[in-house]
């Protein structure tokens, strides 16, 4: 079976392929704690919510933290605060392990291949690799799965460029960080990602910012809304200068085929006019590649598990035709 | 008995038409035609390099063991300079922008033109398409060359192989170019630079003959409009051996001195003296060790092209145009206009001139139109040419092959394509028994593709995939492989996930019961103002005000606590009752919360955010 992980900071999505049809999961990265007391307890049972004890508290996980949190006006907490897995805090390493079962099932036979993305921002081409990334890469591998890691620039160009041989760029708007991949037939040939963009504040106050309707966290609250363009170019260029100047430093742009695509994914590419705003910040920047198509995913929730899905299939077909 | 009557004269009959064949042919020898070309030298082609490579010039190489590695190879490596971006100039237009790695393996084709960037051309690329200085079109070369010496320069179409040369800085105009290779200076408006310090990749028309080449330019002239007879010697290509021990390159020096090597790899440079003669062929400002003047055809022709003064020489009777007629190794020099005084005096004869194929026919030579006007021009070290042209070197009318010879070679290669066949169906049959029952059903079946054309069955592609996974280091991705053998095609789950045809279902996800989990939850600090005091109270019960002239103040205090605490909480506004908490603790709120009520804008954290929140508020209405 091959299985799509799709990691990030708010959020863990799966994506594998049954039959005919994709099934997707997905689990919120956040928990609210109650004190444990006998009238929240009965109260829990009695809305049949699946709640773990731990000490003096009891803990909602996902979807359900936020909807009780909206009921008893409780702080949302974030499992991955900035991105990082806490490692000071062994009860959150311990609900991270329940979510990572929860989304991704038993692998039907062992050593099946799981690619999946990381939060964070890492590096994940480089030998030593960091905590975070050994963490989720040890949870997957107890599922049965062999983790394969890919970044998310990759994984949104093989979702949404087949047509473009899976070359182009692939930006990734993540709740933690932004990264984005240089991919040339699906191979990654530089990437970069960046922390204190767009969203980093509503990352660390994630409790203002979760709303209980299941969406990502908004990167403007209810204040800035009426701005929200402006944080956007403003974001977007602070973001895109700051790629252009390291990937030149990279010297990608001679290695790419031109013009080159653009395809976006993320929570603000669903903003109303992303597109335009994108373009316009881009052609102000004026990157020394032409640019031939700019896309905004579709699917700004799936987008990445589904090219990770691809990724899975393609080294699971590899492996299965190596061992015939 | 009729039938074997008849058997017998069909054997009588079929003996007496090879018979008639054989006196057909005549004597052997009074064969008087073609001369069989040597396989090795069929198969030479030439190819061009130049720019940040050890010994730039035009190579002759083997077409079985083409490869832009082994070219860069042959020509003793890229330059510390080099970028690895190398331009591939094919059929008059650049068909590829190569990042050139060792490993790989990238294919040539005849008459190719490779550039091997440099940095500063690329940098200067960079620069002018950041937009922070104005874009000149042309960027001059004598700014900041790369050669002080010269130009680095190639010729397409010139004569049947790419030609490298020098220029002199003075003499890096196009105008002045065509003047030197004895062209109507009319022609320079037909000829296309590919100026590798352009921002765009393109051919650009030139219009001007005043142009300034740039270091790795390459020249196209138009098919058919160059007049041979004016052409002054151009330089010959490479030979082919590859000798060990370091050689004087000829990049990063001037003329005449001993410039050191530059060459970065461990590929043995080649005896580039010939190339030396190839870049100093056509400098007017000539060293006097290397190139005297003395030597060196610097004179230019006659500027206006007047055909019946000067009509073209026919060179049918010479047989530079019969020696090489398909295997695109193009003549080393205009025969026609050579002279004993233009042959380089330090360059070696070529080793390999007497082995050089030769399709001659003899009676054309004899019977051709006309014999070579200017024959007393011919270079004495195209004697061995001329002689070998002139005289098969096998006895005449020698054919390689009899007929029963040839009638064994065409059993032989059948047999070899049969079992080639018979062991591919066997592979076939295997990979498709590993195969799962569901791809062995989708091979029995294979859905009708969604792009026409002929496509690999899947147990190919799976046989050449593994096959190719094993044996190429590095492995190419799935991607690749996938792109390689077309699978995206085939209409199967990969090709509906790829294309996004798959409905997607979510599944709601399930959480285990009674869970009990080890440890204390991390307790987040609590953060109590008192704006009464410089310092936050952090135990004991209180009554928090809510004055509002301070209140932003304190709020951009614990906003800064915030962001340097991320997963802190922050309660600073209404009544409550503190209560001792775990890892409650107080936070000191004067300094700040005094800088930030005095000039907010510099204490809050330069983010978009923060920036369009300030805006927002000082927009608001009072």
């Amino acid at each position: 079976m091959s299985i799509g992980l799709d990691l990030g900071t708010t959020q863990f999505r799966s994506l594998r392929l049954l039959d005919n049809e994709i099934v997707g999961r997905r689990c919120r990265a956040v928990y609210v704690a109650l004190s444990n007391t006998a009238g929240h307890r009965r109260l829990l049972e009695q809305s049949g919510a699946k709640f773990a004890s731990c000490g003096d508290d009891l803990v909602l996980f996902s979807d359900l933290a936020l909807e009780w949190a909206d009921i008893l006006n409780l702080p949302v907490m974030a499992l991955l605060p900035g991105g990082r897995v806490p490692q000071s805090d062994p009860v959150a390493r311990q609900i991270l392990t329940l979510m990572i079962d929860a989304v991704l099932p038993i692998a039907e036979r062992p050593g099946d291949v799981c690619c999946l993305t990381v939060p964070g921002g890492h590096d994940i081409h480089q030998n030593e690799l960091p905590y975070d990334v050994r963490f989720f890469q040890q949870l997957v591998a107890l599922r049965g799965y062999q983790p394969k890691l890919i970044s998310p620039g990759q994984a949104v160009v093989l979702a949404e460029l087949s047509t473009a041989s899976f070359s182009g760029i692939g930006i990734s708007f993540g709740a933690g960080t932004c990264q984005i991949g240089v991919i040339h037939c699906g191979r990654e040939l530089a990437s970069c990602s960046f922390h204190d963009c767009l969203i980093d504040h509503s990352t660390d106050r994630i409790e203002q910012t979760t709303s209980p309707t299941g969406h990502d966290p908004i990167p403007v609250d209810r204040t800035l809304r009426a701005a929200r363009d402006q944080v956007l170019v403003r974001a977007l260029t602070e973001t895109l200068t700051a790629a252009r100047d390291e990937l030149e430093q990279q010297e990608v742009n001679r290695w790419l085929a031109q013009p080159t695509h653009i395809v976006c994914t993320g929570r603000p590419t669903t903003e109303p006019g992303f597109s335009h705003l994108f373009a316009q910040v881009w052609n102000s920047l004026e990157w020394p590649m032409k640019v031939g198509q700019l896309r905004v995913t579709t699917d700004a929730i799936y987008s990445i598990a589904r090219g990770c899905l691809i990724q899975s299939r393609l080294e699971n077909r590899d492996d299965k035709h190596r061992a015939a | 008995m009729g039938r074997s009557r008849s058997l017998g004269c069909c054997l009588l009959l079929s003996a007496a038409v090879v018979a008639g064949e054989a006196s057909a042919q005549g004597p052997r020898s009074n064969s008087k035609t073609i001369t069989w070309q040597s396989p090795q030298n069929s198969q030479d082609i030439q190819v061009g390099i130049l720019g940040e490579i050890a010994a730039p010039g035009v190579y002759r190489v083997d077409a079985a063991s083409l490869s832009v590695q082994a070219l860069v190879r042959r020509a003793g490596g890229l330059t510390e300079e080099a970028s690895l971006s190398i331009r591939i100039v094919r059929q008059e237009r650049v068909v590829q922008n190569l990042f050139f790695s060792p490993q790989a393996d990238s294919p040539l084709m005849p008459g190719d033109v490779l550039i091997v960037e440099s940095k500063r051309a690329l940098s200067a690329m960079s620069k002018v398409l950041d937009g922070r200085r104005p874009a000149s079109p042309v960027v001059p070369a004598a700014n900041s060359p790369a050669d002080p010496t010269g130009v680095q320069v190639a010729y397409v179409n010139v004569l049947d192989a790419p030609v490298v040369v020098k220029l002199h800085l003075d003499d890096a105009r196009l105008e002045r170019v065509v003047q030197m290779l004895g062209q109507p200076i009319e022609l320079t408006g037909a000829v296309k630079v590919i100026d590798p310090q352009k921002a765009s990749h393109t051919v650009a028309q030139v219009a001007s003959g005043t142009l300034r080449l740039t270091d790795g330019s390459v020249l196209i002239f138009p098919k058919g409009s160059i007049n041979h007879s004016r052409l002054p010697a151009l330089p010959k290509p490479h030979a082919s051996e590859i000798v060990t021990g370091a050689l004087p390159s000829m990049i990063g020096g001037p003329f005449g001195q001993a410039p050191e090597l530059r060459s970065v790899g461990q590929m043995a440079p080649l005896i580039s003296l010939p190339n030396r003669d190839s870049t100093s062929a056509l400098n007017t400002v000539a060293a006097p060790v290397i190139a005297p003047p003395s030597t060196i055809p610097v004179a230019p022709p006659v500027p206006q092209f007047d055909p019946q003064a000067a009509p073209m020489p026919i060179v049918s009777g010479r047989p530079r145009i019969a020696t090489l007629p398909f295997t695109g190794a193009a003549p080393l020099r205009n025969s026609s206009s050579l002279g004993p005084a233009e042959s380089d005096p330090i360059a070696p004869p070529p080793q390999d001139e007497p082995q050089r194929p030769s399709v001659l026919e003899n009676s054309a030579s004899r019977s051709g139109p006309a014999r070579n006007t200017h024959r007393s021009n011919v270079a004495p070290n195209d004697s061995s040419i001329e002689s070998s042209l002139t005289e098969p070197t096998e006895p005449a009318g020698a054919s390689p092959f009899t007929l029963l010879q040839m009638f064994g070679i065409f059993a032989g290669v059948s047999m070899l394509i049969g079992a080639a066949l018979l062991a591919r169906r066997h592979f076939d049959k295997q990979a498709t028994a590993a195969l799962p029952t569901d791809t062995r059903r989708d091979i029995a079946n294979p859905a009708p593709a969604s792009i026409p054309g002929p496509t690999p069955t899947n147990s190919e592609i799976s046989h050449d995939a593994a096959v190719a996974a094993e044996l190429t280091p590095p492995p190419a991705t799935p991607i690749e492989q996938a792109l390689d053998s077309a699978e995206f095609v085939s209409g199967n789950k990969l090709d509906r996930l790829i294309r996004n045809d798959l409905p997607l279902r979510e599944e709601a996800v399930a959480f285990p019961e009674s869970i009990v989990l080890q440890g204390r939850l991390a307790s987040r600090p609590i953060h109590r103002i008192d704006r009464a005091a410089e310092h936050a109270i952090g135990a004991g019960p209180h009554l928090a005000t809510s004055a509002d002239s301070s209140a932003r103040a304190s709020q951009e205090a614990v906003a800064m606590e915030l962001d340097a605490h991320p997963s802190s909480e922050a309660r600073i506004s209404g009544p409550h009752f503190g209560r001792r908490r775990r890892d409650t603790r107080p936070i000191t709120i004067g300094d700040a919360a005094r800088a930030a009520s005095a000039t907010p804008h510099e204490a809050v954290p330069p983010t978009p955010l923060a920036d369009a929140l300030r805006q927002l508020e000082g927009d608001r209405p009072s």
